[in-house]
């Protein structure tokens, strides 16, 4: 089954170096997406490789800072979908910096959860990554994502918020958040 | 979003600090080629640019005309925010406060640096008469802006202030090697942990005392230090500072000011007065008595006894 998603992202404060928004969820889709936050838009897909498992990868723009990111994860469903659905996800970010120019990349995991039946539920988030940068240095993100997910007749909005803290060795900790809306429909 | 050497930012600094100097009640605008001219005050200049890894600039305000008594030369003050790379991928918003001479000209010496961190929920414009009242004596001052004005969650922004004030075009005239750290309240706690990193020739601790995670870095700590505390200060009491200044090693001044507050070592002391913690000072004596300690520390000078302050050296 492949669904395409849609999303218009609203609200928030600072991304980057993070997971996809799309993989912090039980409940897997194929889709096709837009979002806008408050700090950054962009559009992602989202492809079921079986009932369990799917692809999924995220270009995002973050028009605040005005670094562009590529994000690309492998979710994999560790049950049926019930009332609670969890999931876990592997991926790779991948960052480009104007003006240096420079450039990030890292692995990242994370565990989602879906609650409720797939027409409205909500979705709980946990990641965790780690980043090398052209410039040397490095960081480890670690976010905690929340949304609630509306979906009918093939198209979806979720309104999702992420927060967390880039721990950099070399300079203590960042602060990170973003809430962002998006909308998008099933292929 | 064009790029703009040096030499026309001097340039267009000069006609700007010309005009305000001349006639108050102007606002100025630079827009790329296009000038406006309009009543009523205050900002002064406004201009974009690209310079190498120095994102984007607004020059912004000139004022405090005239001739300085401490630096032989009639100076003039600028003040620029500009944003810059910080954490590899932020940009952070910097205001500089530097003084140019009566031409408007970047000056020929090299001068001290202060980079100072914002206290909780303050920025940058919250501390802005201190940087006015410094540039004028020689300093180059940076504020950075904080994430959520909570400097605990952008910690590394202080750094690049720093790094900032040794790029070009601030290094021709700021000394790379004489620039202090500072900070208050929240923001003291931080300038702690960035003079515990290095790259910093003096710390600066306003109404403020070090992280409990810092005592153990801080008793390797060397560079000369000031406690400044506030006699009336609601938040960070006198107490709690005195007790915690042991912490830090010498060379250490720790100068209690008589009769300030907590936010009286910010622009407006409002905040106290809804919390019902009364100055015993006014808001203009505070400052008066807050620069001239901070201008003897920073030129590193011994603190002199003076009337509403009382200092203790170790």
């Amino acid at each position: 089954m492949k669904v395409v998603g849609f999303g218009l992202l609203l609200t928030a404060t600072l991304s980057q170096a993070e997971p996809l928004w799309s993989i912090s969820q039980g409940q897997l889709r194929a889709d096709a997406h837009l979002m806008l936050g408050t700090r950054s838009a962009g559009l992602g897909f989202a492809t079921l490789r079986t009932e369990r498992d799917m692809w999924a990868g995220e270009a995002v723009f973050d028009y605040v800072s005005r670094v562009v990111e590529a994000r690309a994860a492998y979710t994999r469903q560790l049950t049926e979908n019930r009332f609670f659905t969890p999931a876990f996800s592997v991926g790779v970010s991948a960052l480009l910096i104007p003006e240096t120019p420079g450039f990030g990349i890292g692995p990242h995991v994370s565990l989602g959860l879906s609650i409720g039946p797939p027409i409205f539920h909500g979705e709980l988030g946990l990641a965790s990554g780690l980043e090398f940068f052209t410039s040397g240095s490095l960081r480890l993100p670690q976010r905690l994502q929340a949304g609630l997910r509306f979906t009918y007749m093939g198209f979806s909005a979720c309104l999702a918020i992420r927060g967390g803290v880039d721990v950099v060795p070399s300079s203590f900790f960042v602060g990170r958040g973003e809430i962002l809306l998006s909308a998008g429909w099933r292929l | 979003m064009g790029h703009l050497s040096q030499e026309k930012i001097v340039t267009a600094l000069k006609e700007v600090t010309q005009v305000i100097c001349k006639h108050h009640p102007f606002t100025l605008n630079l827009q790329g080629a296009n000038t406006f001219v309009t009543e009523r005050a205050p900002t002064v200049l406004w201009y974009r640019y690209d310079m190498n890894r120095l994102v984007s600039l607004m020059l912004t305000v000139c004022f405090s005309c005239g001739p300085n008594p401490d630096v032989n030369v009639a100076l003039q003050v600028v003040r620029s925010s500009l944003q810059v790379r910080a954490n590899d991928t932020d940009l952070v918003n910097v205001e500089v406060t530097y003084p140019v001479d009566d031409q408007g000209r970047f000056l020929k010496t090299k001068l001290p640096g202060l980079v100072f961190v914002p206290g909780g929920l303050l920025g940058p414009a919250d501390y802005r008469w201190l940087a006015d009242a410094l540039a004028p004596r020689g300093f180059v001052v940076a504020i950075p802006e904080q994430s959520l004005r909570l400097a605990f969650f952008s910690i590394g922004n202080g750094e690049a202030a720093r790094k900032l004030l040794t790029s070009s075009p601030y290094d021709a005239f700021v000394n790379a090697d004489n620039i202090a750290i500072g900070g208050h309240s929240l923001g003291g706690v931080v300038a702690v942990k960035l003079a515990l990193k290095g790259g910093f020739s003096q710390l600066m601790v306003q109404a403020s005392y070090a992280d409990t995670a810092d005592y153990k870095a801080l008793e390797s700590y060397s560079k000369p230090t000031l406690l400044l505390a506030g006699e009336n200060d609601c938040m960070a009491s006198i107490d709690r500072i005195k007790a915690e200044s042991a912490k830090f090693p010498t060379p250490l001044a720790l100068v209690t000011v008589k009769g300030v507050t907590h936010y009286q070592f910010t622009n407006s002391d409002a905040p106290d007065f809804q919390k019902k913690c009364d100055p015993g000072i006014s808001l203009d004596d505070a400052h008066a008595t807050v620069l001239s300690v901070v201008t003897q520390f920073l030129q590193g000078r011994p603190i002199s006894p003076a009337d509403g302050i009382e200092v203790e050296q170790r």
